[in-house]
């Protein structure tokens, strides 16, 4: 009896005392910001198969067949300038039928929107002020710019290249 | 000898070109460090392993199937009479291979330039040759998969002549052996950014490239490829702050619509049957050589490097390896042809090389054709033989240097040879990084 309430204490002296480390999560009433680079965790190059598969899917919302995916490396490989065989072969894409693009008046409806999305689709991340800022004034002032001419800057630009 | 007279003579020019500095694209202030000899040149890798024994010994059958037939069956390269017996090299007519291809050239190249007979390649694989011939290197410790890691010789010419990228290019029969890695090393002082533009036109052009890139769509260039290059600038700018960089051989905005020009005007041309193919295209060699032509004809490069390899079939097929050693030859014959005739601003002041990456083994394999000839791989010290001939203004006419008993030049020496044509040898034998600083010259 005099052992089971040397247990009791001991399990209400162990319990009080982790009890007492915890404490409570502070919450400020201001927005969370990220205090890392938005980008630093994308320092793998994509492959020229990664590129494509990923780039394919984006824009067709399928994915690619894998004797598709070897015939357009082969292309790509082919040509040594790998930003002429990007534009060459996504000019490509864009000409077919299949491809999934916004229209350009769903673009220009709520330019914001569109901005956002854009960025989480392709970089997988949040657009940033300054980025938002750029494109609201180079949009606007560029009315004839077409969602698939923004889309193609975005696929054939370096950040796109990097995982 | 014209090489002499013409360095004497050019030595007062080039005191002059000294004291003359020019700007080069990049912005740097450099003086000009030699003349050229010829304002083009081009290096036909007459590569895939060549045997000097069918090749520039002429003896056909004679020295590999034990056959007595002898003969030159390089005939727009070598002076020399072709076999009569057993002819297997040819286009089919009653039966396979058994019509030579017609002669192109009315003087071979042996009686209009210099041939180096016996020339050595101690590296025998076929990555390894050409990056030795394009480097002026062996690097021994470098596999496949990777670039060169000592600088190339588009990238000394790039760098120290200030040429843009479109006048370098390398032009490749197809995608294999590691073969697109030879566009730039990854030397730090050189590299990407003097990088040439590689082509591999079967590929491009062919099946693959006619399904995925033919109908691509050619934007508009102010009003659609203006505004997009800017928005991608921009997106560039953003990640280069604190991301990782590309490798960019730097062609410029109006260079890369010339490429994407060019790539559709290949395509319609492809479809019309218009390429400046050689009169016989039966194979890839021949195929890529007619797209080279048309790189020479559109760009006027300083430096073209052609790149064949049909002739690898040697491995397993001996017949199929004399029918693309003999179109190599009506290959390398349409190219000198080609451009004496048809490019007004390369005839008569382009220098073309024409030089194997190796030779093939003195003993054969196991492995036997239709028509019962044994193949040959590449590993002996006969794969070490290889033969060079090189024509063009100031280039000495009919001469011939070494012999079978006395071997006269390596592979290493073509880099310093090109920067010698090309006017920049200083500039490379002073980089340090050529395992040689002769030029083939320099060993006449």
């Amino acid at each position: 009896m005099h052992i089971f309430r040397k247990y009791i204490l001991f399990i209400l002296i162990f319990s009080f005392c982790f009890s007492a480390c915890k404490e409570e999560d502070l919450v400020y009433d201001i927005n969370q910001l990220q205090s890392s680079s938005y980008n630093a965790n994308k320092n793998k190059l994509k492959s020229i198969s990664q590129y494509i598969s990923i780039v394919y899917a984006n824009l067709f919302q399928q994915a690619l067949s894998s004797n598709e995916l070897v015939e357009i490396t082969r292309c790509i490989e082919s040509i040594g300038d790998k930003e002429v065989a990007h534009e060459i072969v996504l000019s490509n894409f864009m000409n077919s039928d299949d491809v999934i693009l916004p229209s350009d008046s769903l673009m220009r409806a709520d330019l914001d929107i569109f901005l956002e999305d854009t960025y989480k689709r392709f970089y997988v991340r949040d657009i940033t002020e300054a980025e938002r800022e750029f494109f609201l004034n180079f949009l606007n002032s560029n009315p004839n710019v077409s969602a698939e001419m923004v889309y193609m800057s975005f696929a054939l630009s370096n950040e796109y290249q990097f995982y | 000898m014209k090489r002499r007279s013409f360095i004497k003579k050019s030595s007062l020019a080039s005191t002059a070109a000294i004291s003359i500095p020019f700007i080069l694209p990049s912005g740097r202030l450099f003086a000009a460090s030699g003349v050229r000899m010829a304002d083009h040149v081009v290096l036909v890798a007459f590569a895939g392993g060549v045997r000097q024994q069918e090749s520039i010994l002429q003896r056909y059958l004679d020295d590999s199937q034990s056959y007595p037939s002898a003969g030159n069956i390089l005939y727009n390269l070598f002076d020399g009479s072709a076999p009569t017996d057993k002819i297997v090299y040819g286009t089919n007519n009653i039966i396979n291979g058994d019509t030579p291809i017609p002669k192109i050239l009315s003087q071979t190249l042996q009686n209009q330039g210099t041939t180096f007979r016996e020339v050595n390649a101690s590296a025998v694989g076929h990555y390894a040759g050409v990056n030795a011939m394009l480097t002026g290197n062996y690097m021994y410790t470098q596999g496949l998969r990777n670039k060169p890691t000592m600088p190339t010789i588009f990238e000394y010419l790039r760098r120290h002549q200030g040429e843009k990228a479109t006048k370098t290019w390398f032009v490749g029969n197809g995608i294999g052996n590691s073969i697109p890695l030879l566009d730039y090393s990854t030397h730090a002082e050189y590299g990407a950014s003097y990088g040439a533009n590689f082509l591999a036109p079967t590929i491009t052009f062919g099946s693959d490239g006619e399904k995925h890139l033919k109908n691509a769509k050619v934007y508009h260039p102010e009003d659609e490829l203006d505004p997009m290059y800017k928005m991608k600038y921009f997106l560039d700018n953003v990640w280069y702050s604190q991301g990782k960089a590309l490798p960019n051989i730097g062609n410029t905005e109006e260079e890369k619509a010339e490429i994407k020009q060019f790539v559709k005007d290949m395509f319609d041309k492809t479809q019309a049957g218009t390429i400046a193919h050689p009169p016989v295209s039966d194979n890839g060699d021949l195929s890529t050589i007619g797209y080279a032509c048309e790189v020479m004809q559109r760009f006027k490069p300083t430096l073209t490097v052609i790149y064949l390899s049909n002739v690898d079939g040697c491995h397993s097929n001996f017949t199929s390896y004399l029918g693309s050693l003999h179109r190599a030859d009506h290959g390398v014959g349409h190219i000198w042809d080609y451009i004496q005739n048809n490019i007004p601003q390369m005839a008569n002041n382009t220098t073309m090389m024409v030089i194997p990456e190796h030779g093939r083994n003195l003993v054969s394999n196991n492995i036997e054709d239709g028509n019962a000839f044994s193949g040959y791989d590449h590993s002996d010290a006969n794969s070490r033989r290889i033969f060079s001939s090189i024509v063009g203004p100031g280039i000495d006419g009919n001469l011939s240097i070494g012999n079978e008993n006395n071997q006269v030049g390596d592979i290493v020496n073509l880099t310093p040879t090109i920067a010698e044509i090309l006017g920049c040898k200083d500039d490379v034998v002073n980089s340090g990084l050529v395992a040689s600083s002769k030029s083939l010259f320099d060993l006449i």
